[in-house]
């Protein structure tokens, strides 16, 4: 039976801009099935991939609202008038008065927000080393929000480690990973800190690792299983963030092959805020930030894009068909 | 408008001006089951406010609600509703969240697509 249907102002570019199509059957169902074949982009909005209507769009057959699956079934005849109408919802962040009170002031930074503090909130995050140049950036995670805080350094803590930002005499000997879940546990009781679990799978990681090799390592199994990551690179008079988002040039094309040695505790402090910095944007809005490298050379700082060294096996597979990428190394 | 209330998100409509005035919101009841923490435009009154925008000629400009903590970004559940399949649901119609403090707004943010996600922008703060 053939229906008059009336397309909602905002949906009509689905239609060819018409504001009412129609379209038959003998109950709204058929006749959204009939509506979904004949306007293929509507189809995505009316049906979900099995064939259900989707929880996006409300139904008035003629000024009757039509809910739950019993109002699919109900009978149409002959000059009925269907309308759609979007189903225009939201919910506040899931943040309780406590949580908001926390984090009151980043809530409030303009693309992070509530949407970001969520996210945060539901990250796993492991930290590949827990000496004194990741001390400052495991505070900072902590007190930023991140939902659990994996530690993963099989190390024992040294004189090197005390007295920064975390570690104290007592924890001399101790493993570094247990020594920093305990040195952790007081800055925030929102978030779960524990040593890394052999096997667990997180949702970004920051490497400071203590040598190349090991840092070169954990972030190409980052990078493997498509987890957004940071590499803090200290050497004697700074060092660099290298930013790796998902499908960005790898860790190995942006490093830098130069310097070594720790920098002093100021500048190890600043290389760990903005490696924290870093990972907590990549967490709270992945498209945010691009791969790039950030430079921190006897307190001046500098940002580059990263790219892709020729022949990585980084580089995206190219598309059937597709004309080979020139891609240029980093000047 | 969304300090009016101090116990439930505010939530409307923003459509263009007749004959090219000034923007307009256009508030709608809010029902949500929790209407402190979540809105739902009602659906007999959005049938309404679409029909009588079809028949002024007026056009949809923007989605806005309140939060009365946490601010002025999308939350999860926002982008959950404004999104079908990662695109949104209402093409070309911003979302406009008011963030509250205390019953007060402290900032107010469109949020447009573009291209594959929303991108903020202030429309109002305290010092604006």
């Amino acid at each position: 039976m053939p229906v008059t249907v009336r397309i909602p102002a905002p949906l009509r570019s689905l239609t060819g801009h018409r504001s009412e199509v129609s379209a038959s059957g003998a109950t709204v169902r058929q006749v959204l099935e009939g509506l979904a074949l004949a306007h293929p982009g509507l189809r995505e909005r009316l049906l979900d991939g099995a064939g259900a209507p989707r929880r996006h769009l409300g139904l008035f057959l003629n000024d009757e609202h039509l809910l739950g699956p019993a109002g699919l079934e109900a009978p149409v005849k002959d000059g009925d008038q269907l309308t759609l109408v979007p189903a225009i919802a939201g919910g506040a962040p899931e943040l309780d008065e406590e949580r908001i009170a926390r984090w009151a002031r980043q809530l409030l930074v303009p693309g992070f927000g509530a949407g970001g503090q969520e996210r945060l909130m539901a990250s796993r995050v492991r930290v590949v080393g827990a000496d004194a140049v990741a001390a400052p950036a495991l505070v900072y995670l902590a007190q930023a929000g991140v939902g659990t805080l994996w530690i993963d350094d099989p190390e024992l803590a040294g004189p090197a480690d005390m007295g920064g930002w975390l570690l104290g005499p007592e924890a001399a000997g101790q493993p570094r990973a247990a020594a920093a879940v305990a040195a952790l546990a007081p800055f925030s009781r929102f978030v779960s800190v524990e040593p890394y679990p052999v096997g667990g799978v997180p949702t970004a990681t920051l490497v400071v690792a203590s040598s190349s090799a090991q840092a070169l390592g954990a972030a190409e199994a980052a990078r493997r299983a498509r987890i957004p990551h940071v590499v803090l690179e200290a050497d004697g008079d700074g060092g660099s963030v290298v930013s790796v988002p998902v499908g960005a040039p790898c860790y190995a094309c942006a490093r830098l092959a130069t310097g070594s040695g720790r920098p002093p505790a100021p500048g190890a402090a600043a290389l760990a805020a903005l490696a924290a910095q870093e990972l907590l944007l990549l967490i709270a809005d992945p498209a945010a930030i691009a791969g790039r490298r950030l430079e921190l050379i006897r307190g001046v700082s500098s940002v580059r894009p990263s790219a892709r060294l020729p022949g990585c096996a980084c580089h995206p597979p190219a598309a059937p068909g597709a004309e080979p990428t020139t891609v240029d190394a980093e000047g | 408008m969304a300090e009016a209330d101090p116990d439930q998100e505010a939530c409307g409509l923003v459509v263009d001006g007749p004959a090219g005035g000034e923007v307009e919101p256009w508030p709608l009841p809010n029902r949500a089951a929790d209407p402190r923490r979540a809105y739902l435009l009602g659906p007999p009154e959005l049938l309404a406010a679409l029909r009588r925008l079809d028949a002024e000629g007026r056009v949809l400009l923007a989605v806005y609600h309140s939060h009365l903590a946490g601010g002025a970004e999308l939350s999860q559940q926002d982008l959950a509703s404004a999104l079908v399949d990662g695109t949104p649901l209402l093409g070309g119609v911003a979302q406009v969240v008011v963030a509250l403090e205390h019953g007060h707004a402290v900032l107010v943010r469109a949020h447009r697509w573009r291209g594959a996600r929303y991108v903020g922008g202030d429309l109002w703060t305290p010092v604006s």
